[in-house]
């Protein structure tokens, strides 16, 4: 589909991101890293291997999406990450300290450097807990609160400050989702996972949330692991892109050179079944 | 007589209110609709503007503390609201279908799927008894394309994956050859390759019974592919219905054409976002004036929206708007969406 010479130009487009000087550790850092679950089938066990030898870089101010569907491994991956499995084999590395490190100093590190942004608004928020208070609990813990700060942080995330005393449980899904964003960023973290930020927001909010994580990256020079099943949000924000299947990656490259020049049966796929938003284009 | 019938359902000036701690509040304001037989309506908007209120008020399934103030909903000539309890259940699930967002909270867990299905198939076909509603769920099943249905229906939901549950959800609906499904967020919850598939069964089981549909999404992308028409809902209200084919190519509403703009879609990669500025106005906090003024591009310090702009009719729908845009352009003086990716070079586009 494109020549050699339109994939060099396209490489040479490839977002600037920074030469990553030996001083200058990668904001992540996967190893050859398999997470396998054992289940009891009869007598015997079987083993299910969620993540099958993943291994991914996201360098210092750089997006990398992450994009499969439901039970690809790509959320075992992200819990992995965060520390919260044990990996059966293979290394993880936030901003260069091991997240499984033994000695609670680099662990400690590793971990307050990398923030999420679950999912599920609905689970990942205590819903007795109001607005403010969720998004003042991490800058409480590390005695960096002030209101001010609070207030910015809602304000960033497009939510009313006159909303902040409401309880979690009071809001909509789409909002509750940017309570949980606003938390993630609470810490200013090098590199936050963005576990499906958007698909619980509406339309017009998806941009001014994918704008605003575009600013914040700029401002605060934070990497993004931006996991998604939506193309089409991935393909506006990563400069990466890393296609999972089956617990593995199966394609990953430059963002438009996987959108422009899928070399994967899988990706072809996926790219093919995305609505077009434009009712001249239907497959009749 | 529903055939001689120039709408499925026509919804006259309803109002929805709810009770709240402040004191009632609007939630559906003076919205009026109507769709005709096999047409399917989409009815677009954010998360709060009253879509699924109306097509609960619809279905005659409002929360509680939620009521229908005033307004007429008609569904083939007979008016919903003078109906009792069960009047409307006879209605519901035959000639009236829903399929609703979460195929994982709307079957019920500790049943098989095949009898769950089985006894809707019974409660509108008295005559049919248990045997025969079970071949007939086995039919359904295999209709939208489960494998093997006779051994399928007697799993139990967590068996099946979300696609198959929608799916199933859907033969369901589809049992009685409704007039009208509404579909409210049918897919969201689903991967897009088997939104696709899911979409495509709608569409299969749709064409075999002639059956209209309103389907509540905030997918454009959806919209585009599958909408006859489209009521775009903002603030409790209709502010633009219109030809699918016209709206996309010629919003008139700024708020339309705001959404439109706001569309990621993988032809505008590199190109930045487009983000409607601000917040949609909470029920309460709806102002006399257009609602969507304050986030307006055109109307923001314009005198004229300080009044609310009636639904009026233009050439092939309706329009609540005192500055309606001509050929979609985007509102006047809009601000520079901000640069979502700096680094892309804007001529590299999808060939």
């Amino acid at each position: 589909m494109t020549t050699l010479l339109e994939r060099r130009r396209l490489r040479r487009l490839e977002p600037a991101a920074p030469e990553p000087a030996a001083e200058c550790p990668l904001a992540l850092e996967v190893v050859d890293v398999h997470k396998h679950f054992r289940k009891r089938v009869g007598f015997t066990t079987e083993t299910f291997r969620a993540v099958a030898g993943v291994s991914l870089t996201v360098e210092p101010r750089e997006t990398v999406g992450l994009v499969g569907e439901s039970g690809c491994g790509k959320s075992t991956l992200v819990r992995t990450i965060l520390g919260l499995h044990e990996p059966t084999s293979g290394t993880i590395r936030v901003m260069g300290a091991d997240v499984n490190a033994y000695g609670s100093r680099e662990r400690a590190k590793a971990r307050s450097n990398a923030q999420v942004v679950f999912q599920d608004p609905y689970s990942s928020l205590d819903p007795r807990m109001s607005a403010k208070n969720i998004v003042a609990e991490p800058l409480r813990l590390h005695r960096q609160y002030s209101e001010e700060r609070v207030k910015e942080l809602f304000d960033w995330v497009g939510l009313p400050w006159e909303y902040a005393s409401r309880k979690a449980a009071a809001f909509s899904g789409g909002q509750r989702q940017r309570i949980g964003i606003a938390r993630a960023l609470a810490l200013r973290p090098r590199l936050v996972i963005l576990d499906e930020p958007v698909s619980a927001l509406d339309v017009s909010i998806q941009a001014q949330i994918i704008n605003l994580l575009a600013e914040l990256q700029r401002e605060l020079g934070v990497s993004y692991l931006f996991v998604a099943h939506d193309l089409s949000v991935v393909r506006h924000v990563s400069h990466r892109v890393a296609v999972m299947r089956q617990g593995r990656i199966v394609e990953q490259g430059p963002t438009e050179e996987i959108f422009l020049a899928p070399e994967n049966d899988y990706t072809r796929t996926l790219l093919s079944a995305i609505p077009i938003p434009d009712p001249r284009r239907r497959p009749s | 007589m529903s055939a001689n019938q120039p709408y499925v359902l026509e919804v006259e000036n309803l109002v929805v209110e709810a009770d709240t701690a402040q004191g009632p509040v609007t939630l559906v304001d003076d919205v009026s609709f109507s769709v005709a037989p096999g047409e399917v309506l989409s009815l677009v908007g954010e998360s709060g503007s009253g879509k699924s209120i109306t097509m609960l008020a619809v279905m005659g399934l409002l929360p509680p503390g939620t009521w229908v103030a005033s307004g007429r909903i008609r569904f083939q000539g007979t008016d919903l609201l003078d109906l009792d309890e069960r009047e409307l259940n006879e209605l519901r699930g035959g000639r009236l279908a829903m399929v609703f967002q979460d195929p994982m909270t709307t079957l019920n867990p500790v049943r098989r799927v095949g009898s769950q299905l089985a006894e809707g198939v019974r409660l509108h076909d008295r005559s049919i008894g248990r045997a025969g509603s079970r071949r007939r769920v086995v039919q359904l099943l295999e209709s939208v394309g489960i494998p093997d249905p006779a051994a399928k229906a007697r799993d139990y939901p967590h068996q099946w994956s979300g696609g198959m549950r929608q799916r199933a959800l859907i033969a369901g609906a589809m049992a009685h050859d409704p007039a009208l499904l509404i579909a409210d967020e049918p897919t969201t919850a689903l991967d897009v390759t088997i939104q696709a598939q899911v979409m495509r069964v709608l569409a299969e089981s749709r064409a075999a019974s002639g059956s209209a549909m309103i389907l509540i999404t905030h997918d454009l992308g959806l919209v585009a592919q599958v909408a006859d028409r489209v009521a775009v809902m903002y603030s409790g209200r209709i502010v633009e219905t219109q030809d699918v084919y016209r709206i996309f190519e010629g919003p008139q509403h700024p708020y339309t054409a705001g959404l439109l703009a706001s569309v990621l879609s993988l032809e505008t990669a590199g190109a930045a976002a487009y983000a409607i500025p601000g917040q949609p106005p909470t029920p309460a906090g709806r102002g006399q004036g257009c609602p969507f003024q304050p986030r307006c591009e055109i109307g923001r310090d314009r005198e004229e929206c300080r009044t609310r702009p009636p639904l009026v009719g233009t050439a092939g729908g309706s329009l609540a708007c005192h500055f309606p845009l001509i050929d979609g352009a985007l509102p006047v003086g809009a601000p520079l969406p901000t640069i979502a990716r700096a680094a892309l070079a804007p001529e590299v586009k999808a060939s």
